[in-house]
C-alpha cells in the first residue's frame, strides 16, 4: 500500500531538512513513490518551507521529469531539443502516437505508457533519442521506436 | 562610500563607488532605456535593454545590475550598444501581441514607447500576432500573457513588496509564463487583487477589470438613479491619469463626474468620516472591554478593515487573527449601504433604482463589492467600482475639457468631507484621523499636536509607531483611560504587514491599535492609480493628500455637519442598532 503525499513529504523533511535547498529533494522523493507530484504533496511541501505553492510549482514546472498528473506503468521521453530534431524526431514522434494511439503529453487509457517529450538528455550526436524508462534509445527509426513502444508491459 | 572616476560617453564624471552603471549614468542625465528595472524592486536584470558597451569588456555589460569600477569609460549609444537593443526590442516585440489599439496600456505602454523612441518600423523577426492567450473571471485583476515579456516586475512586487507570491514564471525555455499555483484563475488562488502587478507591468499583460460600459450603461438608463461616490486619493490621481502633473483637483473632478451625466455626485470622504466615529467608538468599546471588564473575547491591538486587499490577505494568510479586525465595512460599503437606504429616503427614490458606482484608487475594491455578505441594504450594495484609470479613460472619452473646467461642490446629503477622511488616502492618515476624534471623545479635549497635524504617524517608512498618554482628568465615563498610554502602529505594503502580524501573532508587541493599507503609500498608491508609479509619485501625491486636508474647514470626522445629521436622524448613535446592520461586517478563513 503506497503511502499518502503528505506522509511522504513527512519523512523527506526529516530526511533532508525544510529548507529551501531541500526542494528538489522533497519533489524528488514524491516523484520516485507516487510517480508524479500531486497538489497535495505542492501544498505540503511550500507549508513546510514556508513558500507559496505557486513557488514550488515554478520550481517543478522547470524539470521535465515532473508531472503533476498521473502516469503510466512506463513513460517514454522523446528529445525535442534540434539536434534531435535535425535528424527526424518529428517523424519519431508521428510514429509513437499513432502507435500508441496517444498525443505526447497523455497516457494510454489502460495506463501502460505515458509519452512525453523532454528538453535534452545528452544524447546529441545519436539522435533522435528517447528515454524508456531509464533506458535510453538511439538512432531510432519510426519503425524502430514502434517496436519498442510495443513491446512495453 | 568615496567617489570615483568613469567616463560616460567622453565624459569624466565622479560617481559614488557601488551605484551600478545605470544609476551613474542617470546622475549624469544620459538616459539608459530599461524595461525589467523599476525603482521599487530588486534587479533582475533579464531584460537586456540597458546594455551598455564599457572599453576592454569581450561583451556588452547589463548596465542596471553592473557596478561602475574606478576609470570604466562607458558609452551608451555607440554603433554595438544601438544595435544591440534594437535586436533586443524587436525580439522582444516579436513574442509579443502588437495589437496596440485592442490594449488598455496603448500610449502608456513602456514597450511601445521604446519602440517608438528606437524608430522600430520594421520588424524582420515579428511573427503574426497571438490571440489573447488569458482570459479569467478574476473580479479586480486581469491576465493576457500574449502582452507579457517575462520582465518578472509583477512576480518581484507579488512577492518583494506584497508578499504574497502567487505569480511566477512557469515551465522552461520558450514555454516559460507568469502563472499561478497549477495555472489557476487569479480568483482562484490567494491573490489579494491589490492590483500593485497592474501598476508596475510595463506593457498591458495585467489591466482591471473593466466596468466601464456598464456603468455608461447606467447613466444612458432613464429608470436609474446613478450615485458616484469617489475615494479620498482619487482627487490626487485623477489629474495625473489624464496627463497633467500631480494636483489636488476635487473641484474638477466633480465637474468632470457630473458632466458625464450622473444623478448625483457625493464623496467617500463621508463614509470615511463615518468609519472614523464607528472605527473610533469600537477601539474605545474594546479598550474597555479588556482593560476594566477582563473580557477575554475583546481582542487587542484592533487592526482597521477599510483595506480590501489587506482584508483578504489576512483572510487567508492570518485566519486565527481574524478576531483583530475592527468590524467596520470599508468606507466604500459604508456608502453603498446608506446610499440605498439613508439616501434613497432623503432623495425620495425606489432603492431597487439606485445604482451606485464607486471611484476608487483601487482594484480590490472591485473584488470587495462582490463579497456576498456586501447586502445589507437588500440590494447589492456597490454596484460597480470604477478605478481613477477607468475614471480618466471616460472623461476623456466624454471629450470632456478637464484642465478648464470650474471647481464645482459634491451634492448633499452624503457630500460633506473633512480633512480627516482625505488623509485616509496615504498611508497613517486612517490612524491620524481616528486619534483627532478617539482622543476627543475620551478626553473632551483636542489631541495635542501642533495644528492637529499627527507627524509621528506620517511618512513612508514601511512600519512606523507611535504612542499617545491620556491626560489625567478625562471625559465622563472614561475614567479608566485615565493617564493609560496608548500605542499605535501604521503598516503599509502588506509585506510590511506581514511583518507586523507575525510580531502580533507571537505576542512580541503590545499595540493597542494598527493601520494596516495593503498598497505601498497607502491608498494613494493603489492598484487603481494611474502608471507609473515609484517612491517618487507616491511621495508627490501624499503631499497633495495633506494639502488638501490643511485647506480644509473641517479636520476632524466627528465634526462633519452630514454625518451629525445622519446621526441625528438615521442611525442613532455609534454602534447603534442601525449601525450594526448596516457598517459593520464579519470575516472568513480563506484557502
Amino acid at each position: 500500500m503506497s503511502r499518502k503525499p503528505v506522509e511522504i513529504v513527512a519523512s523527506a523533511v526529516e530526511n533532508h531538512g525544510s529548507g529551501r535547498e531541500a526542494v528538489m529533494e522533497m519533489l524528488t522523493d514524491v516523484n520516485r513513490e507516487l510517480g508524479y507530484i500531486p497538489e497535495e504533496a505542492i501544498r505540503a511541501i511550500a507549508a513546510a518551507v514556508g513558500v507559496s505553492n505557486a513557488e514550488i510549482y515554478s520550481v517543478l514546472s522547470f524539470y521535465s521529469f515532473f508531472s503533476t498528473e498521473p502516469r503510466g506503468r512506463n513513460i517514454v521521453r522523446l528529445c525535442k531539443t534540434i539536434s534531435c530534431e535535425m535528424n527526424g524526431s518529428r517523424d519519431i514522434l508521428a510514429a509513437l502516437e499513432s502507435e500508441l494511439g496517444i498525443k505526447a503529453g497523455e497516457t494510454t487509457p489502460d495506463r501502460r505508457v505515458t509519452l512525453e517529450t523532454t528538453s535534452c538528455i545528452g544524447l546529441c550526436d545519436e539522435g533522435p533519442a528517447m528515454l524508456v524508462n531509464d533506458t535510453p534509445h538511439t538512432r531510432l527509426t519510426p519503425e524502430e521506436a514502434r517496436r519498442i513502444v510495443a513491446g512495453l508491459e | 562610500m568615496p567617489n570615483i572616476s568613469v567616463t560616460i560617453n567622453g565624459v569624466t564624471r565622479s560617481v559614488r563607488e557601488g551605484v551600478t552603471i545605470l544609476e551613474a549614468c542617470e546622475t549624469a542625465g544620459v538616459e539608459i532605456p530599461t524595461l525589467c528595472y523599476h525603482p521599487d524592486l530588486s534587479l533582475a536584470g533579464n531584460c537586456r535593454m540597458c546594455l551598455v558597451e564599457v572599453e576592454g569588456w569581450r561583451t556588452l555589460a547589463i548596465s542596471c545590475v553592473t557596478p561602475v569600477t574606478p576609470n570604466m569609460k562607458i558609452r551608451t549609444h555607440s554603433k554595438k550598444v544601438r544595435h544591440a537593443r534594437r535586436t533586443v526590442l524587436k525580439l522582444l516585440l516579436a513574442a509579443h501581441n502588437v495589437n496596440c489599439p485592442e490594449c488598455e496600456r496603448n500610449k502608456n505602454c513602456e514597450l511601445q514607447e521604446l519602440a517608438e523612441k528606437h524608430n522600430i518600423t520594421i520588424n524582420e523577426f515579428q511573427t503574426s500576432p497571438k490571440p489573447v492567450s488569458f482570459e479569467e473571471a478574476s473580479p479586480g485583476v486581469m491576465r493576457d500573457n500574449s502582452r507579457c515579456i517575462l520582465c518578472t516586475r509583477c512576480v518581484r512586487t507579488c512577492e518583494e513588496l506584497q508578499s504574497v507570491a502567487v505569480i511566477k514564471p512557469v515551465g522552461r525555455s520558450k514555454e516559460v509564463r507568469i502563472s499561478t499555483f497549477l495555472d489557476r484563475g487569479l480568483n482562484e488562488v490567494p491573490c489579494t487583487q491589490c492590483g500593485q502587478c497592474i501598476n508596475r507591468c510595463p506593457t498591458g499583460a495585467l489591466f482591471e477589470t473593466s466596468e466601464i460600459r456598464q456603468v455608461w450603461e447606467a447613466i444612458e438608463d432613464p429608470e436609474k438613479f446613478v450615485v458616484f461616490q469617489t475615494a479620498p486619493a482619487v482627487r490626487v490621481g485623477i489629474a495625473e491619469a489624464l496627463g497633467f502633473p500631480t494636483d489636488r483637483s476635487t473641484g474638477k473632478m466633480v465637474a468632470a463626474i457630473r458632466g458625464l451625466g450622473v444623478d448625483r455626485v457625493l464623496d467617500t470622504d463621508f463614509t470615511a468620516d463615518l468609519t472614523i466615529i464607528e472605527e473610533g467608538y469600537e477601539l474605545i468599546d474594546r479598550l474597555k472591554r479588556a482593560l476594566v471588564d477582563g473580557d477575554p473575547e475583546s481582542v487587542l491591538p484592533m487592526t482597521t478593515s477599510c483595506s480590501p486587499g489587506w482584508i483578504k490577505f489576512i483572510e487567508h494568510k492570518y485566519p486565527d487573527l481574524l478576531p483583530n479586525v475592527s468590524s467596520c465595512k470599508s468606507p466604500q460599503q459604508m456608502f453603498g449601504a446608506l446610499a440605498k437606504t439613508y439616501l434613497a429616503g432623503k432623495e425620495s427614490v425606489d432603492p431597487s433604482k439606485v445604482i451606485c458606482v464607486s471611484v476608487m484608487p483601487c482594484t480590490a475594491k472591485k473584488f470587495e463589492k462582490e463579497r456576498p455578505e456586501m447586502r445589507d441594504s437588500g440590494f447589492k450594495d456597490v454596484d460597480f467600482v470604477l478605478t481613477t484609470r477607468e475614471l480618466a479613460s471616460m472623461i476623456q472619452e466624454a471629450g470632456i475639457d478637464f484642465a478648464n473646467l470650474r471647481d464645482e461642490k459634491y451634492d448633499k446629503w452624503m457630500g460633506d468631507s473633512t480633512g480627516a477622511a482625505v488623509i485616509f488616502g496615504a498611508t497613517g492618515g486612517v490612524m491620524e484621523a481616528a486619534l483627532r476624534t478617539a482622543y476627543e471623545v475620551v478626553t473632551g479635549q483636542e489631541i495635542p499636536f501642533n495644528g492637529l497635524n499627527i507627524t509621528p504617524v506620517r511618512g513612508m517608512e514601511g512600519i512606523r509607531e507611535a504612542s499617545v498618554t491620556m491626560p489625567e482628568k478625562m471625559a465622563r465615563g472614561y475614567e479608566f483611560l485615565a493617564g493609560a498610554t496608548l500605542k499605535v502602529a501604521v503598516a503599509h505594503g502588506l509585506v510590511n504587514a506581514d511583518k507586523l502580524m507575525d510580531k502580533v501573532r507571537a505576542g512580541e508587541v503590545d499595540y493597542h491599535f494598527i493601520e494596516i493599507m495593503a498598497c505601498p503609500g497607502g491608498c494613494l498608491g493603489g492598484g487603481g492609480q494611474p502608471i507609473p508609479t515609484s517612491p517618487e509619485i507616491r511621495q508627490k501625491r501624499a503631499d497633495a493628500i495633506y494639502a488638501e486636508d490643511a485647506a480644509l474647514h473641517f479636520r476632524k470626522s466627528h465634526a462633519n455637519p452630514e454625518v451629525q445629521l445622519l446621526y441625528a436622524e438615521f442611525l442613532h448613535e455609534p454602534l447603534g442598532h442601525r449601525s450594526h446592520e448596516l457598517l459593520h461586517t464579519h470575516y472568513r478563513a480563506r484557502d
